[in-house]
């Protein structure tokens, strides 16, 4: 997997969980949403896994210090993709 | 608070530099109806919501909103990477070059600066929530009038994308005024403002 595809997918699941939160705030009892979210969060857990065991670390809190401080290498988002 | 995430909501990646396109889109990011007034506007309500789903709501739009706020000035950031002197001549952009160089600055497409006056934080719940529908619906129009100028697939493509969630705020307001009526004297949702009205702990 590529750095872009891993981060689309990291993107597409944060995108969901973002956007039924939105749902679920107005609409808390909503069962079908809660476990479409359920299915999600498992989703994004595993994506952000993915890209940051191979692209480094998403948030600060992620950093690995085995490899230095990782949190400053790496394309920040604003800057174009390759 | 807050944390941040090394990534954008929504990818933006502009092949083509043009400033001319960043001197309107650039409303988007300090101008009446951009981002930064919609997310501090949120924010700012949320303090005084009695109903908790409500402040739910004003606290996820308004993070949200900070991320559309990073894909804009993206966006304008892109369109005006290594530009020369003439290109800034060409576009027109020598009135913001002069007091910004290429950094990103809060203002408005006719150049005035961000005004705190767009937060329009009322203390009245009925009173922020229609606001907010009302803001949605003009940031939406912004970017139908960003979409009528813009010629560049690269561009069209994040800013359909941010109009659609003005879609959805809207209706997630929306729904968020119904829940604060539901809360209300159904014969006379004026009797009180629930934010001043109702004792707090």
């Amino acid at each position: 997997m590529t750095r872009e595809e891993a981060l689309r997918r990291v993107q597409e699941a944060d995108f969901v969980l973002d956007d039924v939160a939105l749902f679920l705030d107005t609409h808390p009892s909503c069962q079908a949403a809660l476990r479409f979210f359920m299915e999600y969060q498992k989703e994004y857990t595993e994506a952000m896994a993915a890209f940051e065991s191979q692209f480094g670390p998403l948030t600060a809190e992620d950093v690995d210090t085995t490899q230095g401080w990782t949190w400053v290498q790496g394309p920040w988002p604003w800057e174009m993709e390759e | 608070m807050w944390q941040y995430e090394k990534k954008l909501q929504y990818p933006v990646n502009i092949k083509n530099p043009n400033p001319a396109l960043a001197k309107f889109i650039i409303s988007q990011y300090g101008g009446p109806d951009g981002e930064m007034g919609a997310s501090l506007r949120y924010l700012s309500q949320r303090y005084t919501m009695p109903f908790r789903e409500v402040a739910g709501v004003l606290t996820d739009i308004a993070t949200e909103e900070l991320g559309h706020l990073e894909m804009v000035a993206t966006i304008v950031r892109q369109l005006t990477r290594n530009m020369t002197i003439e290109e800034i001549k060409a576009a027109g952009m020598e009135t913001y070059f002069v007091d910004h160089t290429a950094g990103i600055y809060a203002q408005a497409a006719a150049g005035f600066p961000f005004d705190a006056l767009c937060f329009a934080s009322k203390g009245d719940a009925i009173t922020d929530l229609t606001e907010d529908m009302a803001a949605e619906q003009k940031a939406r129009t912004t970017y139908d009038n960003i979409l009528r100028l813009a010629d560049d697939p690269d561009v069209i493509d994040p800013i359909r994308f941010l109009r659609e969630r003005e879609i959805v705020h809207f209706q997630r307001f929306g729904e968020g005024l119904r829940i604060v009526q539901d809360n209300l004297n159904s014969k006379n949702f004026y009797a009180i403002n629930p934010e001043f009205d109702l004792r707090q702990q």
